[in-house]
């Protein structure tokens, strides 16, 4: 009886501790059975450069789309150069129709704020390094920061330029209890966080990592430069923009590849060529996602801008059909079929096959320099030197002379309207367009509202049309709404209040 | 052994307790699937903003529905909004107003639907609220800030709040129904003083000046009318003027008075806003038989502005500034010029299938002798996907071989004589390709014509089976079939036109070869109802799957009367008399 007794006690103890231990929400072991944890990260420098190389990799796209096909959407949605096609989502066309809501899941800007994150602990953890391991050196750790700034730099531009206020994070969110309800920041004061970096990295980036694909491929210090043209033309500082674009140019170490048959090969098909700066580069192991985007089930087709021989940017020469500007059908577009054609043509008339669908996307090329440069010339009273500039590009493209206008050098407004048409023709759907037609627009406190409103009566569903214009005319409207999901989980944020 | 049981029940017991208090928390469940509020009771949650309009709902006893099941959009005005509103209908409080009034007014506010502004356009909302007038949306913007508008009375605070039936859109104003019909209000302004007596002589006036109409065809109507000044530009400054110009039979109330066509070619049927009358490209008025093309030009919304005979005519532009104007059974439009029935004789119209503005844009294909546009004998030319021409469809299956293409051939060839050396291909069967074609006619004026189809003779196979076709016009069979396999049959021209056949190309008449593969087959009669654009649908109906080699060139119609040989067309694009 006793020794059935003590067996019940031992059955009972042991069933108790079990049923205690799986009910409870303890383990025994804390570290990850299948990752690394930063404690164990974070030692060496070559540690340090996977980093690094991790927040070039997720530009490439994971659990979101890949952000060049946010930068697409983003840049060329709201804008004139396309026409919704077979395989188009309403909320593309909600957004072509200047019919957005707040639920639209296109202005997730999740998959931007994950790779400034990735930033973010690179440049609070990278600093470590640099007492554990003393092969690295202080030049290699700053360039690899002055690298994640810039990118940094480049991602909150995007934002800025899309949303104006964002939320401004420079710190990593490394750990749950950083986490924290943020609120909105000016898009003035991310721009001078921007700048901030920019200044920053403009010191340490290299120049050269001496190999090509790394030259156009991570961040060299003229991508910096490149950048900061950008930025201070959004800002309206044409001198400092003008010297960014200077460093480039006398620097001597780009050109723009001749408009011959072999321009498209270089530039868009094989990429890297000696006019990219900064590249986004896709490859056989990780294919970017405007395959199926433009070819298999068009999402989007070219719009009449880009195809009509006589209303269209292009143009043709009826008399003499060999005479094409090189840009315009079998570059931005295949005219025939009216397929956007710079992601997935290998030359002007065959299509890449879907395995090899790893176009690069050009972020900065030398002709945006060009032209970038002739903007801040324009608009600090040399326009003459801004339509030489003008015209070196469009000699490369061989522009119909057609496409030419005759502009009064001193008249800035023509000549910035005539740099924002080159600049159409030069980088249709290279996500520029709808940030250069609103950088134009808003100059001067909305000085040219007109070049906005003329758009949107083009581009608009006749039905939709006035509701556009009278849209367009709140500057609120110009950027996207917070998506419904971050309002939701961050009570801080306050919505755009054309959306509210 | 009954101890021991005991003992084990209580141990299994204990154990059961214990893992019980050291296992999980206790959950609250939840039994209401959701938590959203209805219309009702969330007007009741914010009295700051909404506790007048409640008083309204409730006095109009609508609050118990807009508390229950169901899809309803409301707009709800503001406490503010409906203060003013008391204000300017100078009564003291919402209770001064008795419950019919107020079910009017809210009535006005209410639609049986959910809509939210993904949906709003420049026009009319899709659904007519509870009072039975439209709603008219739109954006306007005041002080740099858009917001969108209702009925142009209030602008929308807040939109979008989904709640468990309904949505609410938040309004700064009490919106007020329109009062005057469309004939009051065209009566009201004086710029319409001249097109007001003409409604009033021509009996229109009446017509648009029912409510709730029990013939529900008309139970809305529109009005396109004109100013004095539009009337004065085209010389007429009188109402005596415009009488003396149309009224030939002196009584402008019969339907055969051109001062009646002229008034009833101004109304159209069913509320249309502008946003709606661009939507459609042409509109049927009130005068029997006529329509108004519309168009959308930049910015500028026109009427019959159209090539007509190879001849542009400018058309007509709406004043936006003073269109849209609601009237409790239709709408009222301002066109800035003076315009009326075009009287136009039957004119024969040769439809090159192939030309299509779409096609045009494409420099590198059309009319181009190219490889890719090539007759092959399996078919051949650049292909095209549905959806890429506005005015041609097909019912495309996902198969490669339900596209059409574009064929265009040498000026020299010595086999096709097609009018200017283009056709369309259609391939034809009743599985993957396709069953039916559809096209778009150029514009046709109304009287009757004889219809020619004119193809290039394809067969892919002599053991084929005849492949006939049946041709629809506006959705009218006509009185022959044809086949893209058949030959023209050999004899003289009045032989063949006993037959149903002619010669349209300039391929030299040997009865032989060539030229019995360029055929022209009359289909029959057809009685065209109205000026307008109309559609032809080619119907496979051969229980086959058909074949790739149908190469369409052109449709004639010509009227009855004409000459139905002549003229005859040349590669090169010429017209042979």
């Amino acid at each position: 009886m006793q020794k059935f007794k003590t067996r019940y006690l031992k059955i009972i103890c042991v069933l108790f501790i079990a049923t205690a231990a799986c009910s409870c929400g303890k383990y025994l072991e804390l570290k990850p059975q299948d990752g690394i944890i930063r404690e164990d990260f974070w030692k060496t420098k070559e540690q340090l450069q996977a980093a690094v190389d991790g927040c070039y990799a997720s530009l490439l796209g994971g659990s979101d789309r890949p952000i060049p096909e946010y930068m697409f959407l983003w840049g060329e949605l709201r804008a004139d150069l396309l026409t919704p096609s077979t395989g188009v989502t309403s909320e593309e066309t909600d957004i072509m129709n200047v019919n957005i809501l707040a639920t639209n899941s296109l202005t997730n800007w999740r998959a931007i704020y994950r790779t400034i994150n990735y930033c973010n602990t690179v440049i609070d953890f990278g600093p470590g390094v640099l007492k554990v391991d003393q092969t690295l050196t202080q030049q290699s750790l700053d360039a690899s920061l002055a690298e994640v700034k810039a990118l940094r730099a480049l991602l909150y531009f995007y934002l800025v330029r899309s949303f104006r206020d964002v939320p401004l994070v420079v710190k990593s969110t490394s750990s749950d209890d950083q986490l924290q309800q943020l609120t909105k920041t000016s898009g003035a004061e991310v721009l001078q966080q921007i700048i901030k970096d920019l200044s920053e990295a403009e010191t340490a980036a290299p120049l050269t990592y001496n190999s090509n694909a790394d030259d156009k491929g991570r961040i060299t210090r003229y991508t910096v430069y490149a950048i900061q043209a950008d930025v201070y033309l959004w800002m309206e500082k044409y001198p400092e923009a003008l010297a960014a674009c200077n460093k480039i140019i006398n620097s001597q170490k780009f050109g723009l590849v001749s408009g011959n048959t072999g321009w498209f090969t270089n530039v868009f098909v094989n990429g890297n060529s000696s006019e990219g700066i900064f590249e986004i580069q896709f490859d056989r192991t990780k294919l970017n996602s405007f395959y199926p985007m433009f070819r298999t089930r068009p999402r989007f087709i070219a719009s009449s801008i880009i195809t009509d021989p006589d209303n269209g940017i292009y143009m043709a020469d009826v008399l003499d059909p060999t005479k094409k500007d090189i840009r315009g059908d079998g570059a931005a577009a295949r005219f025939g079929d009216g397929l956007i054609w710079k992601y997935i043509g290998v030359d002007d008339n065959t299509m890449r096959v879907a395995e090899e669908s790893f176009a690069h996307w050009i972020v900065y090329r030398y002709a945006d320099i060009l032209l970038m440069k002739a903007e801040a010339l324009a608009l600090t009273g040399k326009g003459p030197e801004a339509l030489d500039l003008v015209n070196t590009i469009r000699q490369r493209a061989k522009a119909l002379t057609q496409t030419a206008r005759v502009v009064d050098p001193t008249d800035a407004e023509a000549v910035c309207d005539y740099i924002l048409e080159e600049r159409a023709r030069e980088f249709a759907y290279e996500g520029k367009r709808w940030y250069d037609v609103l950088r134009h627009a808003k100059r001067n406190n909305y000085k040219r509202q007109d070049i906005l409103t003329e758009m949107v009566s083009r581009t608009v569903s006749g039905s939709l049309q006035q509701s556009a214009i009278a849209k367009f005319k709140d500057a609120n409207s110009h950027y996207f709404p917070i998506y419904t999901y971050e309002l939701q989980t961050d009570k801080n944020l306050v919505q755009n209040p054309f959306y509210k | 052994m009954k101890p021991k049981l005991a003992f084990i029940i209580t141990a299994i017991a204990c154990v059961f307790a214990l893992a019980y208090i050291s296992g999980c928390k206790k959950l609250t469940y939840v039994t209401a699937t959701t938590s959203d509020v209805n219309i009702y009771d969330y007007l009741l949650k914010n009295p700051d903003q909404f506790s007048e309009f409640a008083k309204m709902v409730d006095k109009a006893g609508y609050s118990g529905f807009l508390n229950a099941y169901g899809t309803y959009t409301l707009f709800a005005p503001t406490n503010d909004g409906v203060k003013a509103f008391l204000t300017e209908t100078g009564k003291a409080s919402v209770d001064a107003f008795t419950a019919a009034e107020l079910q009017n007014i809210v009535k006005l506010h209410l639609i049986k639907d959910t809509i939210n502004t993904s949906v709003f356009t420049d026009g009319k909302l899709p659904h007519v609220t509870m009072l039975g007038q439209y709603l008219l949306t739109g954006v306007s913007n005041e002080n740099g800030v858009s917001s969108y508008t209702v009925n142009r009375q209030a602008l929308i605070l807040q939109p979008n709040i989904f709640l468990s039936n309904g949505n609410v859109h938040v309004i700064d104003h009490v919106l007020k129904a329109a009062t005057k019909t469309a004939a009051q209000t065209v009566e009201a302004s004086t710029d319409f003083s001249i097109f007001t007596q003409a409604l009033k002589e021509t009996g229109y006036y009446d017509s648009l000046n029912i409510l709730n109409n029990p013939d529900t065809t008309r139970r809305f109507l529109t009005v396109v009318a004109e100013t004095n000044k539009a009337l004065a530009d085209s010389g007429i400054t009188t109402y005596a003027a415009l009488k003396a110009k149309y009224s030939k039979t002196g009584d402008p109330k019969r339907a055969d008075d051109s001062l009646h066509m002229y008034v009833a070619y101004h109304i159209f049927t069913d509320a249309r806003y502008l946003a709606d009358i661009i939507s459609s490209p042409s509109i049927p008025t009130l005068q029997p038989l006529e329509v108004v093309t519309t168009k959308l030009d930049g910015q500028d919304v026109l009427l019959n502005d159209i090539s007509f005979n190879g001849k542009y005519e400018p058309g007509v532009k709406l004043q936006r500034s003073t269109s849209d104007v609601t009237a409790s059974n239709g709408v009222v439009h301002s066109s800035t010029a003076h315009f009326a029935v075009k009287i136009r004789v039957p004119v024969r119209v040769d439809f090159d299938v192939a030309d299509q503005p779409e096609l045009r844009k494409l420099t590198n294909v059309y009319r181009q002798v190219t490889t890719a546009n090539a007759i092959t004998s399996t078919g051949g030319g650049t292909v095209f996907a549905k959806g890429a021409f506005a005015d041609i469809t097909w019912n495309a299956n996902t198969s490669t071989t339900s596209t059409i293409s574009y064929c265009c051939i040498a000026a020299t060839s010595t086999t096709q004589y097609g009018w200017r050396a283009d056709y369309l291909r259609f391939p034809m069967g009743n599985t993957s390709r396709n069953l039916w074609v559809e096209l778009r006619t150029p514009l046709l004026v109304k009287g009757r014509y004889k219809v020619w189809i004119s193809y290039y003779r394809g067969k892919a196979s002599a053991n084929n089976p005849a492949f006939p076709n049946r041709v629809d016009f506006d959705g009218q069979p006509m009185q022959r079939t044809f086949d893209f396999s058949a030959q023209k049959p050999t004899g003289t021209t009045g032989e063949l036109e006993a037959l149903g056949y002619k010669q349209y190309t300039e391929v030299a008449t040997t009865n032989t070869g060539q030229d019995l593969n360029n055929v022209s087959r009359l289909l029959g009669t057809v009685d065209v109802q109205t000026t307008d654009r109309h559609l032809v649908r080619i119907t496979f109906l051969a229980n086959s799957t058909g074949q790739e080699l149908n190469y369409l060139d052109m449709i004639q119609f010509i009227p009855v009367n004409d000459n139905q040989q002549r003229p005859i067309f040349g590669r090169d694009g010429s017209i042979i008399p």
